[in-house]
């Protein structure tokens, strides 16, 4: 008997989860003050380290306060760590009181191997706002002078945050009119700056054109020097963070992740109700985690908001049938498959082989052999170029086909200011449920390879439901394969396309970045295998609606198309390459079993010129010509309906504002 | 959007907010069939971080509350825009001819400015 409780003892021991373990550590008993001025970084990390070191399943909490983080952490690049010993730890504020005030171009968190660990309920802002902002009130005509007048409560342009140093030249940025975003064409190096009454006189490296007069305009502070997100995972297994808000960077990133990443009611942009400009992160990185998250936003941010992504790498050599030399890389393991693309040829069916691979070995030069199962055809070797890639530097590449998790966004909001608010390019699968897409440069979500930036492979099982895409410039909802010179007419690996019940609104409102994505295209199902687009709105799209390529097993149903092509646009050479026709309604192209069903057209624009473009090399293309039928709009204005208010009766009219 | 701005002063929960509010339109169709009913609308309501977000209200056909779906608005931002190009969609089966269409509360507050049904010949 007295054997057998020793060795449950040990058991709870050993297992290390006796519940009465658990502990929460209060980071005000090691320093922490909370007052907004005293240095609470170091008492904070100590805390983190104890309850880490303490066991699993432990809490660090943070009362309401404002913590300044003034001293960098372990390393310079983010403030705390949380420890490989952490294991079920919580780190928690009390819900929108606890507060860092940052300096910013730091991460709070790094998840440094940790499993099963939570962040919740903290507030990050900045302790001196690195951005100052206006509006511009003159641009003196002959010269590169503007005059801002700076909006109330920001600092003077001559604050050292905002001057030149060696590594920092300010710069303006310009919105957009009626977007929350900068304008990329407009990003102008501040030469100098001179108080002129109230106003700021700032010459710039360029004259500017008068149109730009009232415009909004900011300087972000060269404390940001670097994209920093609010927590970045290393080899972390299972992560949760819920009801964070990020005002002075945000993101995360989630490389070599595996489990688990848990977003809920997680915010990176400005704080909202007020007027500050700026940058604001996103996610970067390649993870093999599930990712979820529910009731996030990730706003306004100086590149894609949330890039998912996986290595498409050159092949430098091939020292056996079964082996290919490259890079070394953490994105391969054994078990892994990967796929061989012919990338000197847009046209070749670039799914060269695929094959498992058997062993991984070092290499010289900081290369790794990746031994496969079988042998492959390799035509191409040698060191390609780093993106933009050129197209003709010959070597093939390498993608892995297993490496990308699964992604599920509920209720979540994308928005950039420049690139593309959601990209992932490698997923075994990707479910968008009420979520909102909206102000971009390049394309609003993109799913799947782009080989311009050498990254891939693929998005499977892609459904997106009722969500909304609008004022994004190139194509609003992007699933297939993005390349430099065409598109490829190869592959259509990307199984299992499902996009119903979205609104797609007012796209190609502006130039694209790069001229390669075509402009205000709403939704392009390319190298798509069985895909089904129905119930869907399109409003207000100057080019193709809805653009097919290089897919089969396409059915395009139900779908409204409204105020299609009001003004004019010619389509880029991308288009051109694929016979993608922008003065369609609806363009097909190198496609297989297509089928148009049930769609209406209402208050087309004078430049539409066919419903249906059926493109060479296609077949069995059902409906192109009685798939979408004109349809007669009814209006039925709120204010002719009938208001019902059981109880308290409004004291208002009945105007329909129910 | 007066009458927003006029609840918004007298920090008066948003219009759509009250729990039995509800916006009828009568709606009369050539024959019976699916439609989609495109909706111009504004939703500046926040959340308790102030943060803008999604409403619901729920869709109730010829008064058969049993069978009401939701409809969802994103975030518009300001009263009293009702921006053409930010509208929002959703199907309802409808009758020959005559018919109620009415939007109920849910969550948020949401207004309604106008719906357009396209039929075709």
């Amino acid at each position: 008997m007295r054997h057998t409780c020793v060795m449950a003892i040990l058991v709870l021991l050993v297992a290390g989860r006796i519940p009465a373990s658990a502990a929460t550590f209060d980071v005000k008993t090691l320093g922490a003050r909370g007052d907004g001025v005293a240095d609470d970084a170091p008492a904070i990390q100590a805390t983190i380290d104890a309850a880490a070191k303490g066991g699993p399943g432990n809490t660090v909490l943070i009362p309401a306060g404002s913590y300044a983080l003034l001293s960098p952490g372990p390393d310079r690049g983010f403030y705390f760590r949380i420890p490989a010993e952490a294991s079920g730890l919580t780190i928690t504020g009390i819900a929108s009181k606890t507060t860092f005030l940052v300096a910013g171009g730091r991460s709070p968190f790094v998840a440094d191997r940790c499993s099963n660990c939570t962040i919740r309920d903290i507030i990050v802002d900045f302790k001196t706002m690195n951005v100052t902002q206006g509006r511009i009130t003159a641009v003196e005509p002959g010269s590169k002078s503007i005059t801002i007048a700076l909006d109330a409560g920001y600092a003077a342009p001559t604050e050292a945050i905002f001057t030149a140093h060696d590594r920092y030249k300010p710069r303006l940025r310009i919105l957009s009119a009626g977007r929350d975003s900068f304008d990329w064409t407009l990003n102008l190096e501040i030469v100098s700056v001179t108080q002129r009454g109230t106003d700021w006189v700032l010459e710039l490296e360029r004259e500017l054109k008068q149109e730009q007069i009232g415009k909004r305009a900011f300087i972000w502070g060269s404390q940001q020097g670097e994209w920093c997100p609010f927590i970045e995972c290393r080899g972390t297994t299972n992560v949760t963070v819920e009801r964070v808000a990020d005002y002075a960077g945000g993101g995360f990133a989630g490389g070599g992740s595996a489990g688990t990443l848990a977003f809920t009611n997680v915010y990176s942009g400005p704080p909202p109700g007020t007027n500050r400009l700026g940058f604001y992160g996103g996610h970067q990185g390649h993870s093999r985690a599930q990712v979820v998250m529910k009731h996030c936003q990730w706003l306004t941010s100086n590149d894609d908001d949330v890039n998912e992504l996986t290595e498409l790498q050159d092949i430098r050599a091939k020292p056996a049938p079964n082996t290919i030399r490259i890079r070394r890389s953490s994105d391969y393991r054994i078990g892994d498959t990967v796929a061989i693309w012919d990338y000197a040829n847009a046209n070749s069916a670039h799914m060269r082989a695929s094959a498992v691979i058997a062993q991984i070995a070092d290499a010289p030069d900081n290369c790794q052999d990746l031994v496969l199962d079988r042998d492959v055809a390799v035509e191409r070797t040698g060191k390609g170029d780093g993106p933009p890639p050129k197209w003709n530097d010959l070597a093939d590449r390498v993608v892995n086909l297993t490496s990308g998790g699964t992604w599920t966004l509920i209720d979540c909001a994308f928005s950039s200011s420049f690139a593309h608010p959601l990209l992932v390019k490698s997923a075994a699968g990707i479910t968008m449920d009420r979520c909102r897409i909206y102000g971009s440069d390049m394309s609003g979500f993109c799913g799947g390879m782009q080989t311009y930036w050498n990254e891939g492979p693929q998005c499977r099982n892609v459904t997106i439901t009722n969500c909304v895409f609008y004022d994004i410039d190139g194509i609003s909802c992007f699933l297939g394969i993005e390349v430099p010179n065409g598109v490829s007419s190869g592959s259509r690996d990307q199984d299992n396309l499902v996009i119903e019940n979205n609104v797609f609104l007012s796209g190609g409102n502006h130039p694209v970045w790069n001229g390669i994505t075509p402009r205000g295209v709403a939704l392009f199902v390319g190298n798509a295998h069985v895909a089904s687009v129905k119930n869907n709105l399109f409003a207000g799209f100057p080019n193709a609606s809805l653009a097919v390529y290089s897919s089969d097993q396409v059915t395009i149903s139900d779908n409204i198309f409204l105020r299609s092509h009001q003004t004019a646009i010619t389509g880029n050479r991308w288009e051109r390459s694929a016979n993608l026709d922008p003065t369609a309604l609806i363009a097909i192209s190198a496609a297989d079993q297509v089928t148009v069903h049930g769609n209406i057209l209402l208050n087309e624009g004078p430049f539409l010129k066919k419903l249906v473009d059926v493109a060479v090399n296609t077949s069995r293309i059902d409906g192109a010509d009685t798939g979408v039928a004109h349809g007669t709009a009814h209006l039925y204005e709120a204010v002719h309906a009938v208001v019902v208010h059981a109880s308290p009766p409004p004291a208002a009219p009945a105007d329909g504002r129910s | 959007m007066q009458w927003s701005s006029m609840h918004r002063r007298r920090r008066q929960p948003q219009p759509m907010a009250a729990p039995d509010s509800a916006v009828t339109f009568a709606v009369t169709v050539p024959m019976a069939g699916r439609y989609p009913l495109i909706i111009t609308y504004d939703n500046a309501s926040t959340d308790a971080h102030g943060e803008g977000s999604a409403a619901t209200q729920r869709l109730i056909v010829n008064g058969d509350a049993s069978a009401a779906q939701l409809v969802t608005y994103p975030y518009t931002g300001a009263w009293g825009r009702f921006n053409p190009a930010l509208l929002t969609m959703t199907w309802a089966t409808l009758k020959a001819g005559a018919n109620t269409v009415q939007f109920a509360h849910d969550t948020n507050a949401v207004s309604l400015q106008s719906i357009l049904i396209p039929t075709t010949p």
